[in-house]
């Protein structure tokens, strides 16, 4: 059962301060597989990565559930899912240039991780964040232990921040933004390093953006984000080619084609605020398709092919005519 | 060799230490100079002195400066210049340990406050809150004129009060940083609390402290000073610069030189000290902005 093996995530829920900023999400990451989370700024993407690592703002409630393998995130110990966390799950964050301490050298800052997941001695950890370093591509990787953060392009940190965040080898890898604050060249490097290094580690990739061509490129799965609610899920090739949600439709035709010199399109109005949601489909406001039907009540995550969802009733009227 | 210098030598200037003699910035420099010179007087003075610190020469009372005594001599005819250095390993003492137990203590309590927040917080907030309202100098001597008089109890009323200030600054630092990504990658790779505290967070909040720390040393000399001039502090015949004022203030109209020259060196080293902490304050920030 290869999903035994992976991350599930069942209806979770995330409200911080009363308001809810990830509502009923549910997906799953196989064991080895890449999923991919797309969405804008504030569609909950990134709460529901620190929900799955139990890092959310303190005063934040959840419920649902969130399976790793056969261990349940959300019912452990604070002391057991610290435990977890690094060594069964490592997080790659946005920001290179903030997620590393500015104070500590990097060979350390990588061997600490190991230290305190695993019972090595010194020179063990030493030896296991140079091989650390230069697995994520740092030549002269003895050399540059001993440099502090700040002595690294932001390209070089990012790969540092994997390395740490692969130290202890963990079973699932989340990446938040990882490439959002490099450049475009740099980003390229990024996002093959994690490629190559998830099929070589056999881990779970859970990828999370705001860019489409970058999960097209590597996810096998992708799940689409709109005001906390996962909106699609599915195949990457069947989600990018036949979405079925009027969102995920805009979002694709928002994006530039290679070669084409035509005005980009975009999407009317602005997501809805949390706390001041629509009663009925959150998107009803600014969808093309809207009926009443649609504003009446919260739309269920709907099967319209084969391991592919949808939160859109009218979804059919997404599908070329031809194939209709 | 010059291989051995690019590869060995160079990498090592590097190092904090050698750093901070080296980059540029001239009143941190003057100002450890200075102490650094003060300090070595202190040590090596009184031993190289043909004359002991408590040495009486009733024959020689009240001399003014010359060759002979430098810095005159007292009442007892003790050399004056003698004393001032004897005194200095004092009044050093009093600013070195005035400052590290109450940083120490102040450090402790305001990681944990600012870390863990809750209860913690607000005791130790009103704590604060309660120490502060009360002038430093009044407490201070309050809580010494109680537990009696000797450099141990100012110690301990130095400490009392003074680590407030410390609290109060590693607490608003913890604040902020223990939001910053490094400190959730920290969480995210599974550190307990104690480890990010200690190695995540004191050496990125303890930095405002340290810059407080130098203009704290020359205020607890001068706290020193004050008991010593009471008749709390240290007690006759050692010399202590605030004692050796108050011991001389008789003569200020015929030999000003008993108050002149303790009070210079408390000046003097005042001075160095504040150099070194507004340079100390400039590396930091230079430091911080990653230059």
């Amino acid at each position: 059962m290869r999903e035994s093996e992976g991350l599930r995530v069942d209806r979770l829920t995330v409200g911080i301060a009363g308001r809810e900023i990830v509502r009923d999400v549910s997906f799953v990451v196989g064991a080895s597989e890449a999923y991919g989370l797309v969405g804008e700024s504030g569609s909950g993407k990134s709460m529901t990565c620190r929900a799955i690592l139990g890092l959310l703002p303190p005063g934040s409630s959840t419920s649902g559930q969130i399976l790793l393998g056969q261990t349940s995130l959300l019912e452990l110990s604070p002391r057991r899912l610290r435990r977890l966390r690094g060594s069964a799950v490592g997080m790659v964050f946005q920001d290179p240039m903030a997620a590393l301490n500015p104070v500590l050298r990097v060979g350390p800052a990588i061997s600490q991780v190991i230290r305190s997941h695993a019972d090595v001695t010194r020179t063990e950890a030493r030896a296991g964040a140079i091989g650390a370093m230069k697995r994520v591509g740092i030549r002269d990787a003895e050399r540059r232990a001993r440099n502090y953060p700040h002595q690294f392009s932001g390209g070089m940190r990012q790969r540092i921040v994997i390395a740490m965040a692969l130290a202890a080898r963990p079973r699932l890898l989340l990446a938040d933004e990882p490439t959002t604050a490099l450049d475009v060249i740099v980003q390229a490097g990024i996002l093959r390093l994690l490629d190559s290094l998830r099929r070589d580690e056999a881990m779970s990739l859970l990828l999370v953006s705001h860019d489409l061509s970058i999960i097209a490129g590597m996810c096998e799965r992708v799940g689409v984000m709109y005001a906390g609610e996962l909106v699609e899920e599915g195949p990457t090739s069947e989600v990018l080619s036949r979405p079925r949600h009027p969102y995920t439709k805009a979002l694709i035709d928002s994006h530039p084609e290679d070669g084409s010199s035509r005005r980009l399109r975009s999407i009317a109005g602005s997501p809805p605020e949390p706390g001041r949601l629509p009663t009925g489909c959150v998107f009803s406001s600014r969808c093309e398709l809207v009926t009443d039907k649609c504003r009446a009540a919260p739309i269920e995550f709907l099967h319209v092919d084969v391991d592919h969802h949808a939160r859109c009733i009218r979804s059919e009227l997404l599908v070329p005519a031809a194939e209709a | 060799m010059s291989n051995v210098l690019a590869r060995e030598v160079l990498p090592r200037l590097e190092r904090p230490a050698l750093r901070f003699v080296t980059s540029p910035g001239w009143s941190r420099r003057i100002g450890l100079l200075g102490v650094v010179a003060i300090v070595l007087i202190a040590l090596i003075g009184p031993l190289v002195s043909p004359y002991g610190a408590d040495a009486q020469n009733l024959a020689a009372t009240l001399q003014h400066p010359s060759w002979q005594h430098p810095f005159g001599t007292d009442q007892f005819g003790r050399d004056i210049l003698t004393r001032v250095m004897a005194a200095a390993r004092v009044d050093l003492q009093i600013g070195f340990f005035g400052v590290t137990i109450p940083l120490v203590i102040g450090t402790v309590i305001g990681l944990l406050a600012g870390y863990f927040g809750g209860l913690l917080d607000i005791v130790s907030g009103r704590l604060i809150d309660v120490f502060t309202a009360f002038p430093f100098f009044v407490l201070v001597i309050a809580i010494v004129a109680m537990l009696g008089p000797g450099l141990r109890n100012l110690y301990i009323a130095i400490s009392a009060v003074s680590w407030v200030a410390y609290a109060r600054l590693v607490r608003a630092e913890t604040l902020s940083a223990k939001k910053r990504e490094y400190v959730l990658a920290a969480h995210g790779l599974g550190y307990g609390s104690v480890r990010i505290m200690r190695r995540h967070l004191l050496s990125n909040v303890v930095s405002p402290a340290l810059v407080f720390a130098m203009s704290d040393f020359v205020l607890d000399i001068l706290v020193g000073a004050s008991i010593g001039f009471f008749g709390l502090g240290v007690q006759p015949p050692a010399a202590e610069w605030g004692t050796m004022i108050a011991d001389g203030r008789d003569f200020l109209i015929t030999d000003p030189w008993l108050v002149i020259f303790p009070g210079l060196a408390i000046v003097v080293l005042g001075f160095f000290v504040s150099l070194l902490g507004d340079g100390l304050a400039d590396y930091i920030r230079r430091v911080d902005a990653g230059v």
